[in-house]
């Protein structure tokens, strides 16, 4: 088949309609032998749609082998949407008869995030190093672990060192604490990973921080590998360690045809894994959008995608073919100005030095159906926090009521955090509650406060500890905070328990059992065990305790349930390091009690993890949840629209963090092929991070796009300039914008 | 002033589904659903952390070893079999996977035991007819299907083996030929009775993948294959084998099916069935979800479950719930 009968069958599977705009189509028609494809895609530009297309063409014009196709993407989500997309499309081509359609499977396909990728690929080749090794999923695992470890760096006290990083302030009178240590830590390690950073050079520089931190990554990696652990990070090591291999090469054979979804969050490792999966022959095709790179915290590095030209060059010797995807089919054409004008003539996004945005890159058309001759960009702009929220409630309320919208899902609220306080967005979410108009806000970070939570974590901690060693420092040691934490925890069980005597009384008789369980001085270890000799673990003592009232309720209620569930989930992360959860005993002054260690690990790690704030567990197929308005962090929102989106707290500034310090501090380290020139100040790259948020964040809009906030005085940077480069500050200046203020 | 007339034009928006294609994996999801509807909504969708996994432990400690045997016998095809000594050894090292991998388990030393038991005498017995025949392990099928109600969904499951003419090369009670191609599954414990739903399950299963095996490559398997281990633990027979006897004085230990096509269409609209059924469970308001099974459900099962304490299905809920610890 050609690509003309591929486009032929194309329109036939669409009642003669060619589903493509001639942008879409020039990707299509690209030759791939000839050069990789470089797909600079907008948002609300069919990205997806594209992918998908190209991917059947491949499959059947190219007659690439679909074992032989590597198509990845950034969320569980987002893989499941793309290979959903696939099999839906290639159905299409089935029904209509298109020759060589029914001759292959979406499923043979390797679709996937990288992650999920690298880890099927190295359980099935069974390769030594990663087979049956157990991923640290998350930040708070690889937390557990690094304390599990006593990596060195807990143990650093040097203010310099910490302030160096940027993870305190220079002229701060006191180290970091365990946690934020731990947290530093993770960060530090990741970065030096997906970087591949030259190890002994560090060691070498004679710089005593530099080689601190060299001896701490080698005894956090000696220890991953002593306890069959890995990090996400890690994982794609070990996959690029496999396809240097002599069998990973022969898997390899010539290459496989690589698709990679927005490229613009891919870090270092990743890009090396790319092109090496690519092999010489260099069939690989990237797409993303740089406006849209978010994940710098986690190492993104946007010059992947700003820069694909120079490192296909530099890789394979050839230029790739740029195709730019500017037709924006999502948004009404008022808020397609607005995020061209943005963007484009914004002053932190023009250097002449450095490659910000991608070259060449057009601003978006608006080509949608949404035409309302209204004004699609609004501004509430008070001078109180709770007169804007009153706004914003009454405005939602009455998109509904007037059936503007059909569900409260059609509408989000998005900003940089979601924390319900007041300094971030508690004021709004408040005022919605108390309009009892229903809302879902998963990363609020207050799991840890719901009162059931706290109620079921101080039943199991009377359980464990009835005597409240926790508060004796002889015993246990730990920060006041965590102190105070399970003295709320605890009071929250007290509460519950006069009204259910059936828990109370169970908590009571395990008290007791722990006192008399038997305590045998002749053995090294003794544990605290059920009837038949069953070892007692604190995720079973969960289980017990979930079956009793009020938490056996709880568990049917779809916020507590769920909130129930993380507490399961992170006990069952702890206990996988701390022996399995199994609980020491020793003798105490009214019979057998908790070993000290085993108290000091359960609160100074599982309640000092928990305590500093848990969010709601995210379901991983589904982001919306009809009937409630969406309350998202802007990170969260990216891949999603919504018919109206308010921008809440747009006075948000950059900040300088160790984000921006570390990509400076490790850069004479870093082994990679391609590196930009040079790198903009670290204040500049904040302000770009902050752009971009904003520039996402507008971009969701369909309908109505509406900034929400006080300090107006403080919107500089999230309005940008004029065309003709005069600031936005004043409401005359932005209403000669087209914005209107209700 | 109302908000509609600031609105010229506005068009009511309708309100979209995400598309999304769930994949369903044989093992994990189906056949964990029709064993018990609460266990797998909570463990298999929910996504709680058991705090045991003895029945995963077992028959994942059992497969890895016998898959690591195959892959070295596959790479030094005149290698002698491993002795007993060495099984053990390699039983150990598959432990101490697992539990890095955060399985958990419950007499494990026991359980070591009598894996590396289970796998000396079935390596003993069949090992030299049945390794040269392997082709491929953990042979993996997945294929886009429909239900008849016209839902699409991705259809998963891995054959622990795809062979060559093992039961030829063994000399097993049925017609075979040297050119057959089968496809064999280990099962950890005991043949189950005949008619026994957990039976009736694995029989399902065989006939899904035989059906999965053909549209992959076209044909059907000659035969699907299960080997029950479990009978090999019984050391009066072992004796019996041990004295020339082969393998057929354990006759539950090989459990062959032949696929048809009556009984992979029954087995195939089961499975379509029991998706419909998950899906719909899905779709109901959260606190009406996976309830406990109105049919019974195995013991071993629910004293396996966490979340036996307040179940309907389990008799001795309330007086366990009661139990200290």
């Amino acid at each position: 088949m050609d690509i003309k009968q591929f486009l032929n069958g194309m329109r036939a599977a669409h009642g003669g309609h060619l589903p493509l705009s001639s942008e879409q189509e020039r990707a299509l028609r690209h030759d791939h032998r000839a050069a990789p494809l470089w797909i600079i895609a907008g948002p609300g530009t069919g990205k997806t749609h594209t992918l998908v297309w190209l991917v059947l063409k491949r499959l059947l014009v190219d007659r690439v082998a679909p074992e032989r196709v590597f198509l990845t993407t950034f969320t569980r989500k987002a893989a499941t949407e793309l290979e959903s997309r696939l099999v839906l499309s290639r159905q299409k081509l089935v029904d209509a008869k298109v020759p060589g359609a029914d001759g292959f499977e979406v499923t043979q396909l390797c679709i996937g995030t990288l992650h999920s990728l690298c880890s099927r690929i190295l359980q099935d080749v069974r390769y030594p190093p990663a087979f049956r090794i157990r991923v640290l999923e998350d930040e708070m695992a690889q937390q557990f672990f690094v304390r599990r470890s006593s990596n060195p760096l807990l143990r650093c006290d040097d203010i310099s060192f910490w302030s160096r990083f940027g993870f305190i302030e220079a002229d701060a009178r006191f180290p970091p604490n365990t946690a934020a240590r731990c947290e530093a830590a993770c960060q530090l390690f990741n970065r030096m990973t997906e970087n591949s950073v030259d190890l002994q050079a560090m060691l070498d520089s004679g710089d005593e921080h530099l080689q601190r931190l060299a001896e701490a990554y080698k005894s956090y990696e000696e220890k991953l590998t002593e306890r069959q652990r890995t990090d996400q990070a890690h994982l794609q090591r070990y996959f690029l360690d496999f396809l240097s291999s002599a069998e990973g090469r022969a898997w390899k054979a010539e290459g496989f045809t690589v698709l990679v979804d927005e490229y613009q969050d891919t870090n270092p490792i990743q890009e090396q894994v790319y092109f090496t999966l690519a092999g010489a022959q260099g069939d690989l095709t990237v797409v993303g959008d740089d406006d849209q790179s978010l994940y710098r915290f986690r190492g993104a590095t946007v010059e992947s995608l700003v820069e694909f030209d120079r490192a296909c060059q530099v890789r394979l010797n050839r230029k790739p073919l740029p195709v730019y995807l500017s037709e924006n089919r999502r948004s009404h054409p008022g808020i397609v100005a607005w995020v061209n004008r943005f963007i484009g003539a914004h002053p932190d996004m023009v250097d002449t030095s450095v490659r910000v945005r991608a070259p060449g890159k057009p601003a978006l058309s608006a080509t949608s159906d949404i035409l309302g001759a209204y004004k699609s960009v609004w501004a509430i702009a008070e001078r109180k926090t709770p007169d804007a929220a009153t706004k914003v409630v009454s405005m939602i309320r009455d998109l509904k009521r007037e059936g503007l919208v059909q569900d409260y899902s059609q509408i989000a609220l998005l900003s940089f955090s979601t924390r319900e306080t007041s300094h971030s967005i508690g004021t709004y979410t408040k005022a919605l509650r108390e309009a009892k108009i229903p809302l879902y806000n998963p990363r609020s970070n207050t799991a840890h406060k719901d009162e059931r939570f706290l109620g079921m974590l101080g039943a199991l901690s009377n359980i464990l500890d009835p005597d409240s060693a926790y508060q004796d420092s002889a015993v246990v040691r730990l920060p006041n905070g965590v102190i105070d934490y399970v003295d709320r925890a605890r009071s929250a069980y007290a509460a519950l328990a006069p009204s259910h005597p059936e828990l109370a009384r169970y908590v009571d008789a395990s008290i007791q059992a722990v006192r008399r369980a038997r305590y045998d001085g002749s053995k090294d270890h003794n544990y605290l065990t059920r009837q038949g000799g069953r070892r007692v673990t604190g995720s079973g003592l969960l289980y017990k305790l979930l079956a009793h009232e009020p938490f056996a309720s709880e568990l049917t209620d779809p916020e507590g349930g769920e909130r129930l569930k993380v507490l399961n989930l992170v006990l069952a992360e702890y206990e996988s390091l701390f022996y399995d959860g199994e609980l020491k005993l020793e003798p105490g002054e009214e019979g057998t009690r908790l070993f000290g260690r085993t108290l000091q690990n359960f609160y100074g790690v599982f309640a000092e993890g928990v305590h500093d704030g848990l969010n709601d567990p995210e379901d991983d197929e589904i982001s919306i949840i009809p009937g409630q308005v969406n309350v998202m962090t802007i990170h969260q929102a990216k891949g999603l629209e919504f018919e109206v989106v308010f921008v809440l707290r747009p006075d948000k500034q950059p900040f300088v963090g160790s984000t921006h310090i570390l990509e400076d501090e490790l850069d004479p380290y870093v082994r990679r092929l391609t590196r930009p020139p040079h790198r903009r100040s670290q204040e500049l790259r904040a302000a770009e991070d902050t752009v971009r948020l904003y520039f996402v964040a507008y971009s969701r809009a369909k309908r109505l796009l509406v900034l929400v906030g006080h300090e107006q005085g403080k919107w500089d940077r999230a309005l940008g300039r004029a065309e003709d480069g005069r600031a936005l500050t004043t409401k005359a200046a932005l209403q000669a914008q087209g914005v209107y203020f209700p | 002033m109302s908000l509609k007339s600031l609105l010229p034009g506005w068009t009511v928006p309708l309100v979209k589904n995400e598309v999304r294609i769930r994949s369903y994996s044989t093992t994990a999801d189906v056949l964990a659903f029709r064993r018990c509807r609460r266990q797998y909504g909570y463990f298999g969708v929910r996504g709680f952390s058991s705090a045991t996994s003895t029945q995963l432990y077992f028959g994942t400690l059992v497969h890895d070893v016998l898959d690591r045997i195959t892959r070295d016998r596959r790479a030094a095809p005149t290698r002698a079999l491993p002795s007993e000594e060495e099984i053990q050894q390699l039983v150990q090292e598959a432990h101490d996977r697992l539990i890095r991998s955060g399985v958990r388990t419950f007499n494990a030393p026991l359980m070591r035991e009598k894996a590396a038991r289970l796998i000396h005498r079935f390596v003993h017995l069949v090992g030299e007819a049945f390794f040269p025949h392997i082709r491929q392990t953990e042979y993996r099928l997945e294929r886009a299907l429909k239900t008849p109600q016209g839902r699409d969904y991705i259809l998963q499951g891995v054959v622990d083996i795809l062979a060559g003419a093992v039961s030829h090369a063994l000399g097993l009670n049925f017609p075979t030929s040297e050119v057959d191609e089968e496809i064999w599954d280990y099962k950890s414990g005991r043949m189950p009775a005949k008619g026994a739903s957990e039976l009736v399950d694995y029989e399902y299963q065989m006939q899904v993948y035989a059906e999965l095996y053909r549209q992959q490559t076209g044909h059907f398997p000659a035969r699907a294959v299960l080997i029950f281990l479990g009978e090999l633990d019984d050391d009066e027979l072992w004796k019996l084998a041990l004295k020339g006897k082969g393998p057929g004085v354990f006759p539950r230990l090989f459990y062959p099916l032949h696929p048809s096509p009556v009984r992979v269409k029954a087995a195939m609209q089961d499975f379509h069935n029991t998706v419909e059924l998950i899906e719909e469970e899905r779709a109901k308001p959260y606190e009406k979800q996976w309830a406990a099974p109105s049919h019974s459900v195995e013991e071993q099962t629910c004293e396996a479950c966490d979340i036996r304490f307040r179940c309907s299905s389990f008799p001795q809920a309330s007086k366990q719930r009661r139990d200290a610890l």
